[in-house]
């Protein structure tokens, strides 16, 4: 047995060990933990802080472009971040909206408080879940497993399973301007050990960072003087089949910075940690801190901000686009020439922070680390970023666990079926220069993975696993049989031009629309661009069609209107599936292959792929290459096929 | 085989039969040492350069006094160590020493030091199929397409409108992904200019089609009633008697083919091809459908008119007819006005009918040109590109969706990229982050 540093004596819990153990209780944890107990393993959840369980400590704010669709997937699959940002949520926006139903993406502004109860309630709620208060500081490891982890107290508790999900606090180190302080979080304690700990196993280690605006007094704002953004009403909710939203509903707010806040910002470039070259750790292009916006986008005479309420009556703001690790004085001054805010107070400062992650291609798809079986790792410290990015790494983790106590094959969601699948492989496989977000133009797929069909792409799956609830699966049932009646009468019922022609005219701006000539099937009629379902359904449905709601009508409309593209999207999902299916050995010596690039070479030896599909995403690798592998997979056939060898 | 798996191998570069030289080429890891096993010094050249030494086989006989070349990787056709054997051209030798050499190398397949020369990025494939193109050039249009080609010509002009499509692209993606940040909204109004630029020029080079797939030689054939005098023309054109001609019709039963220079520029294949008229059966009948089957794949059909003949109506109708009245010398035909006026008997407008040829097969502006399409599998890949940007289009214009236009243009950029090999789409990130400030 190895440990670091067994503060004292080490003593043994004497209770029988859990199933699966999980180390923090973010957003990735609090899945992880929630879906392990679900499936019946005998789970226990540790967290630093009982207190601070489900912490938003970023935007207080859940979805978005591409994370949205995220959040959709994990309620499909028995997750809890959709219901948790319906309860707590006092502001919901489908983005996208204008540009096309694969890409509408639900976000909501949450009551970071609200959220954070929420989230402690169902922990505590929860059946087969164990809840407890320490440090994890070490882990024991005998023969390729870990056994248990030990608290700072020296406490020892046993496992057949774990998750780590530490987000930002391992080894953290946050950045206000010259002072640096070693915090997990403003104002917590970080966790020193557990990275020597996976070291000591071999496990490579990378310092991300990220950073977060000022928090500001909401009294100390001119909230009048700024521009108003209300949430959609009625708020669509993301849990598929309940609305569960009953906070009161809030506006955001929407200043900009201008010449006297940049001239600050640039002036005092040689204070922030980034340009001294105090922060070692890289940080996320799509994220970048104000004074990243004044070098790198120089010409800008303005940014945009947006005031985003922490929760419904406490008076901290957030204020979205100045992430920043000046020092305070310099981040005030800055803000205080911004209009709205002369005479802004901070409740916190901004900072930057930096942490220890793990590279993920030392992880299996299932998200347990190649080298040590029985531990996954979700989360910010496999170095994505996001809590919707963090939740879904958690959930998943904790279906691998379960099979892998089960000593089944792990179902890990294919890059076709769902975003989660986006997100694993990506990590998984993928070069990341950067902390990993989310955004639906990294889904091949996209036009099939939409937030609105989410429920019938997984919920099947997460009934097989056992996560979810009985009744939802009825109503999924129902809703299939509604929408085939629905295509079914798209498709027999014939339209005359009369029938159609009040829906052309209202849709047709000045220009007529191309005059319809003859009786059509309904299904035809829907493929022109100026009629819509719910319309067509109101003026010639059948009564029945009442009972379908918006997002079952978006999601069959967008499925005939754009058939043809749903086709070729088809298509490729064959030739991709294909690809998925060809399996390379497992212990394939790719020095052995004829014809491979040495950067193919080298990233194909570290991330050792398992499928040619896979291969083709490990970065460095091109065409040739493939074809290189490929030839030399049917060569090993036929020397596999022969009997002489 | 070698460390890295790879097979050292070896061919005879230059044509079979006796010449002054024969080059034999060797590529491969192991290259540099079977070289050394079969010469009596103890090194070889340095790069890029050449010496004269004893050539030895396996078991140290004299084979030949030969020119050894020295590439070392990767700055070599391959990309791998090669070494090339300039021996005396009789084929007896060419054979000892390729016998020799396969002893310790293995035979490349046809095309396999191209091959790896893509593999080993030496290469893109566009250029690839130029080296392939000018090792069959026949013409000068062929050549000088072929050279266009190799120096990279095609790919480069076909890649930078990859990365413009990629750069559209990229402003459709940022507008998805990051509409809630604070970036100019791309419209559709200020999308459709660059896509139908892109769309133009894309048209213009499948119109190229038109000259680039006369590279190889173009389709021309011989069409009129028994008896016309075609296959007199054929003889009189090629210079020679390559058709059985006789004073009565129908001698010519099936299509006879001959290639030909018309000028400096272009090659021909003439195509000579039985009489069609009413009433024929047997023999004569199944003539006729082969003709049918040339004139369908035409560039020019010469249709031959005597004087005693009316124009086919099947033929002359068609937009690549030319007319030809024959047998001038025996008097003008009434027509004659529309066509040329030939006498194979006194060579009368023989220099005319090469002139018009010339003219309706290849308009002398193609130099001018910034692409022309001579690959039928780049043609494929431009209407591929074309029907996506249509596509795109309308997603924009009708549909208002960019999420299909932006489906629309990848499919476009996929086509352009499998012309020169290349396809990436990771490419499209750090474009979005150089143009817009992202990030709240």
């Amino acid at each position: 047995m190895s440990t670091a540093t067994p503060p004292g004596s080490t003593w043994n819990h004497p209770d029988p060990a859990y199933d699966l153990i999980v180390i923090g209780a973010g957003h990735a944890g609090i899945e992880a933990a929630l879906a392990g107990a679900r499936m019946g393993l005998r789970t226990l959840i540790i967290t630093m802080n009982l207190q601070s369980i489900g912490q938003m400590s970023c935007n207080p704010a859940i979805g978005g472009v591409g994370k949205g669709q995220l959040v959709r997937e994990i309620d499909a699959l028995g997750g809890a971040m959709g219901a948790l940002a319906d309860l707590s949520g006092i502001q919901f926006r489908m983005l996208n909206r204008s540009k096309g139903p694969a890409v509408w993406s639900p976000r909501a502004q949450s009551d970071k408080w609200a959220y954070a109860r929420e989230a402690t309630k169902l922990l505590f709620a929860a059946n087969g879940l164990d809840v407890r208060q320490g440090q994890v500081v070490d882990l024991l490891v005998r023969a390729g497993r870990v056994e248990s982890v030990m608290l700072d107290n020296g406490t020892c508790l046993r496992g057949h399973a774990f998750v780590l999900c530490a987000g930002t606090f391992l080894n953290g180190m946050t950045h206000v301007g010259e002072a640096k302080m070693a915090s997990g979080r403003a104002g917590e304690a970080p966790a020193i050990g557990l990275s020597q700990a996976l070291m000591r196993e071999g496990v490579q280690i990378r310092r991300y960072k990220t950073g977060t605006p000022p928090r500001v007094d909401r009294h100390s704002i001119d909230l009048a003087g700024l521009d108003q953004q209300a949430g959609d009403e009625p708020p669509a909710p993301f849990r598929f089949f309940e609305n569960r939203i009953s906070l009161p509903q809030l506006p955001c707010h929407i200043a900009w910075t201008g010449d006297a806040c940049h001239a600050i910002l640039r002036d005092n470039l040689h204070r922030s940690p980034m340009y001294a070259g105090r922060i070692e750790g890289v940080g996320p292009r799509y994220c970048p801190s104000v004074e990243d916006k004044m070098v790198r986008f120089a010409d800008k005479d303005r940014h945009q901000l947006f005031l985003e309420p922490e929760s419904v009556n406490g008076r901290e703001m957030y204020v979205n686009g100045f992430s920043t690790s000046m020092p305070e004085e310099v981040q005030l001054a800055a803000l205080r020439t911004v209009a709205g805010f002369e005479k802004v107070r901070f409740t916190r400062a901004g900072y930057a922070i930096e942490y220890d992650s793990f590279p993920a291609w030392q992880l299996k798809p299932d998200l347990s680390l190649k080298s040590l079986h029985n531990l996954f790792l979700a989360g910010q410290i496999n170095g994505s970023s996001g809590y919707e990015e963090a939740a879904a790494q958690g959930l998943l983790a904790a279906i691998g666990a379960s099979a892998f106590l089960e000593g089944k094959d792990a179902w890990i969601p294919t890059r076709d079926q769902a975003y989660l699948g986006v997100l694993v492989d990506d990590l998984v496989h993928k070069p990341l220069p950067e902390p990993y977000r989310m955004f639906t133009s990294r889904a091949e797929f996209r036009l099939l993975l939409r937030q609105d069909n989410a429920d019938e792409r997984l919920m099947p799956q997460a009934r097989n696993l056992g996560l979810l609830e009985e009744w939802r699966w009825q109503i999924l049932l129902q809703r299939r049989d509604l929408r085939q009646r629905l295509l079914g009468w798209l498709q027999d019922t014939a339209l005359t031009p009369r029938q159609v022609a009040p829906l052309l005219e209202s849709a047709s701006s000045g220009e007529a629309a191309s005059s319809p000539c003859s009786t059509q099937r309904a299904a035809i009629w829907l493929k022109r661009p100026e009629i819509n379902l719910a319309g067509l359904l109101a003026s010639a449905g059948p009564t029945w069609a009442l009972e379908a709601d918006a997002s079952l009508l978006a999601g069959l409309e967008m499925d005939i209107k754009y058939e043809g593209y749903i086709q070729r999207a088809q298509r490729e999902q064959e030739v991709f599936r294909r690809n998925e299916a060809l399996p390379l050995p497992e212990n394939l010596d790719f020095s052995s292959v004829a014809g491979l690039s040495i950067e193919a070479r080298d990233r194909l030896k570290l991330v050792q792929p398992g499928t040619m599909g896979q291969a083709s995403r490990v970065g460095g690798v091109n065409p040739t290459d493939l074809q290189a592998l490929w030839i030399h997979l049917q060569k090993s056939k036929v020397r596999a096929a022969s009997p002489l060898n | 085989m070698g460390a890295d798996g790879r097979d050292t191998i070896v061919a005879v570069a230059t044509p079979p039969g006796r010449g002054g030289l024969s080059v034999l080429r060797i590529s491969g890891p192991q290259a540099f040492a079977v070289a050394l096993s079969r010469i009596t010094r103890r090194s070889l050249p340095a790069h890029g350069c050449s010496r004269l030494v004893w050539l030895k086989d396996h078991d140290g006989q004299r084979l030949d006094q030969a020119l050894l070349l020295v590439f070392h990787a990767p700055h070599s056709y391959t990309g791998e160590d090669v070494v090339e054997v300039h021996t005396h051209g009789a084929p007896f030798v060419v054979e000892s020493v390729l016998k020799d050499l396969l002893r310790d190398c293995a035979a490349a397949d046809p095309g396999e030091f191209t091959r790896r020369a893509v593999e080993n990025g030496r290469m893109r494939l566009d250029q690839a199929e130029g080296v392939q193109a000018l090792a069959e050039a026949s013409s000068g249009l062929g050549h000088q397409l072929a050279l266009r080609a190799l120096a990279g010509g095609t790919g480069s002009v076909v890649e930078a409108l990859r990365l413009q499509l990629l750069d559209v692209l990229s402003q459709l993606e940022a507008d998805l992904d990051f509409s809630d940040h604070d970036i100019e909204a791309a419209t559709a109004e200020a999308l459709m200019p660059a896509l139908a630029a892109m769309r133009e020029r894309v048209a213009a080079w499948m119109a190229s089609w038109h000259t680039g797939r006369l590279a190889t030689g173009a389709q021309v054939v011989l069409v009129g009633a028994p008896n016309a005098g075609k296959s007199t023309l054929l003889n009189a054109l090629a210079g020679q008697e390559r058709a059985l001609v006789d004073e009565g019709p129908g001698t010519t039963r099936d299509a006879i083919g001959v290639e030909l220079r018309l000028d400096e520029a272009l090659t021909i294949t003439l195509w000579d091809t039985a009489g069609l008229h009413e009433g024929a059966h047997g023999v004569e009948k199944r003539g006729m459908a082969l003709t049918r089957q040339r004139v369908a794949q035409a560039d020019i059909i010469l249709h031959l008119v005597a004087p005693e003949q009316c124009p086919l109506p099947e033929v002359a109708g068609d937009p690549r007819c030319l007319l030809v009245f024959t047998k001038a010398d025996l008097g003008a035909h009434a027509l004659a006005d529309q066509g040329v006026q030939l006498s194979a008997k006194s060579g009368l407008g023989l220099d005319e009918l090469r002139t018009s040829l010339r003219k309706r097969l290849l308009d002398d502006h193609w130099q001018q040109l910034e692409l022309v399409v001579s690959e039928a599998r780049h043609l494929d890949l431009l209407r591929r590109a074309d029907t996506a940007l249509a596509r795109a289009e309308l997603a924009l214009t009708a549909s208002h969706d960019f999420t299909l236009a932006a489906a629309d243009l990848r499919d476009a950029a996929q086509a352009l990229g499998a012309i020169t090999g290349a396809v990436d789409f990771d490419e499209i990130y750090p474009r979005i982050f150089a143009r817009f400030c992202i990030g709240k």
